[in-house]
C-alpha cells in the first residue's frame, strides 16, 4: 500500500498546534519524556556547546523523521534503526566537518565525542524511529522541528546556567562575578537542576490543567 | 599502567561511567521502570559494547591519526554496531526465536545509545588505554550499568510515595535521586575521571 498516499503533505492546522504545543511545553521531550538527556549532562557546559548541539540534533532529526515517516511502514521493523542511525551518523560526519573546518576548531575538539553521540541519541531513537512511524509527513516533520526546539531550549538553560556558575562567562564573554563553582560542570549538577526544572514544569501544567478545569496531577 | 581489573573497578563503581559521564541516562532511566527489563537489557549492552569495542580497537590504529580519519571513526564506529545488530538479529531469529519474540524491542535499544558507541569513541580517542584495559572498561561499564539500573529501579519504587511532593513525583525525584548518587561518587572517587 502506498503511505504517501493516504498520507499527503498536509494536516489539520489543529493536529499541527497540538503537537507544536505538547512536544515544546506539557509534554518537554526532556523534562517529561527524559529523552536526550545524556549530551544535556555530559556535553552542556557552555552556551556555545548546547547551541551547537541543539542545531546538530535538528539537522539529524528532522531527515530521518521524515524518511521514517514517508517510507518506514515499508521496511522490515529490524532494519529500521540501522538505517536511520547510519544515516544520521552520516549527517553528522558532514557535521563534523564542517565544525571542524568552517566554524572553529577548538569547538569540533571541544565536541569530538559528542558530536557523533548525536545519531545515537535517544531523542532519534524515540521520535524518528516511533513517533514518526505512524503520523503524515506534516506531523512527523512538525515533531521533529519542535522536539528539537524543546531539547534546545532545555539544553541552552542548562548550559547557560552551568557556563555562568562555572566559568563565570556566559557565551565565552566575562560576567565579572567574583565565586565561581567549578563542579558545576560535572554531572551531578545537571542532574539536580534538570530534576529542579522537571518539577517546575510538573507543577506549571498542574496549574494550567487546574485553571482550565481538568485532572489535577 | 592500568590494568583490566582497575579499568574494569574504576569503570563499574569507583567512576561510574553513567553516573560520571552522564552517557546511557536516558536509556537507564527508560529500562529501569520494569524489572524484569533490567537483566535482558543489561546483557544485550554487554554484548554490544564489549564486541564493538573488541572490532574497533584494532581498526582504529589501521585508520590512522589524520584529519579525515578522526571524521570517518565515529560512522566507523556506528557502522560496526549495526553490523552487529543485524547479526545478532539475524541468529537471535533462527536459533532461539522464542527468546528472540521476548527481547526484541529492547535490540535496537541496547545496540544504538551513548554509552556503546561513547565507551567506543573514549577508548578510541585515548590511545593510552591498553586492549585488556579497553576489554576491562567495555565490561565494567555494563557491570556499574546493571548495578545503577537495580538502584533505580529500588529509588523509583520507594520515590513512588505520598510523602514525596506532587510536582517532585515521577522523573524529577529520579533526576535528583542520580544526582545525589553522582554526587556521593564524586565525593568518594574525585572529580578526576579515568575517562577524561
Amino acid at each position: 500500500m502506498d503511505k504517501t498516499k493516504d498520507r499527503p503533505l498536509s494536516g489539520t492546522v489543529g493536529e499541527v498546534k497540538t503537537t507544536f504545543i505538547d512536544t515544546l511545553f506539557t509534554k518537554n521531550i526532556v523534562l517529561v519524556q527524559a529523552i536526550g538527556i545524556s549530551p544535556i549532562l555530559a556535553a552542556g557546559v557552555t552556551l556555545k556547546n548546547g547551541v551547537v548541539l541543539t542545531l546538530c540534533t535538528a539537522a539529524v532529526l528532522i531527515p530521518a523523521s521524515l524518511f521514517m515517516s514517508l517510507l518506514g511502514e515499508r521496511l522490515p521493523t529490524w532494519v529500521r534503526a540501522p538505517i536511520y542511525t547510519v544515516g544520521a551518523a552520516a549527517i553528522m560526519l558532514a557535521a563534523a566537518a564542517f565544525i571542524d573546518q568552517i566554524i572553529s576548531h577548538e569547538l569540533y575538539a571541544a565536541l569530538y565525542v559528542f558530536l557523533p553521540l548525536t545519531a545515537v541519541n535517544t531523542l532519534v531513537s524515540y521520535r524518528a524511529g516511533g513517533f514518526s512511524m505512524s503520523q503524515k509527513p506534516v506531523i512527523a516533520l512538525t515533531d521533529a522541528v519542535v522536539s528539537s526546539l524543546g531539547f534546545g531550549l532545555v539544553i541552552c538553560i542548562v548550559s547557560g546556567l552551568r557556563e555562568i556558575a562555572a566559568y563565570g562567562t556566559l557565551w565565552e564573554k566575562p560576567l565579572n562575578f567574583s565565586v565561581v563553582l567549578s563542579e558545576a560542570a560535572l554531572p551531578y549538577a545537571a542532574f539536580l537542576l534538570l530534576g529542579f526544572m522537571a518539577a517546575f514544569l510538573h507543577w506549571l501544567n498542574s496549574v494550567i490543567d487546574k485553571r482550565r478545569g481538568g485532572p489535577e496531577i | 599502567m592500568l590494568t583490566f581489573f582497575d579499568y574494569f573497578l574504576a569503570a563499574a563503581f569507583l567512576q561510574n561511567v553513567v553516573l560520571m559521564t552522564g552517557f546511557g541516562s536516558s536509556v537507564l532511566i527508560k529500562s529501569s521502570r520494569k524489572r524484569t527489563n533490567i537483566l535482558p537489557f543489561g546483557a544485550l549492552l554487554c554484548l554490544f559494547t564489549t564486541l564493538t569495542v573488541l572490532i574497533c580497537y584494532p581498526l582504529d590504529i589501521l585508520i590512522g591519526t589524520g584529519v579525515v580519519a578522526k571524521w570517518l571513526r565515529p560512522l566507523m564506529i556506528i557502522s560496526i554496531t549495526a553490523v552487529l545488530y543485524v547479526i545478532v538479529v539475524i541468529t537471535l531469529n533462527k536459533r532461539f526465536p522464542s527468546l528472540y519474540r521476548r527481547i526484541k524491542r529492547l535490540i535496537p535499544v541496547a545496540a544504538f545509545n551513548n554509552l556503546v558507541i561513547g565507551i567506543a569513541i573514549i577508548i578510541n580517542h585515548q590511545f593510552a588505554v591498553s586492549f585488556l584495559g579497553a576489554v576491562g572498561l567495555s565490561l565494567g561499564t555494563c557491570a556499574g550499568f546493571l548495578l545503577l539500573s537495580w538502584l533505580s529501579t529500588e529509588g523509583i519504587e520507594r520515590l513512588d510515595n505520598p510523602d514525596v511532593p506532587k510536582a517532585f513525583r515521577g522523573l524529577p525525584s529520579i533526576l535528583i535521586y542520580l544526582g545525589i548518587l553522582s554526587l556521593a561518587l564524586m565525593g568518594f572517587s574525585g572529580s578526576v575521571s579515568i575517562l577524561q
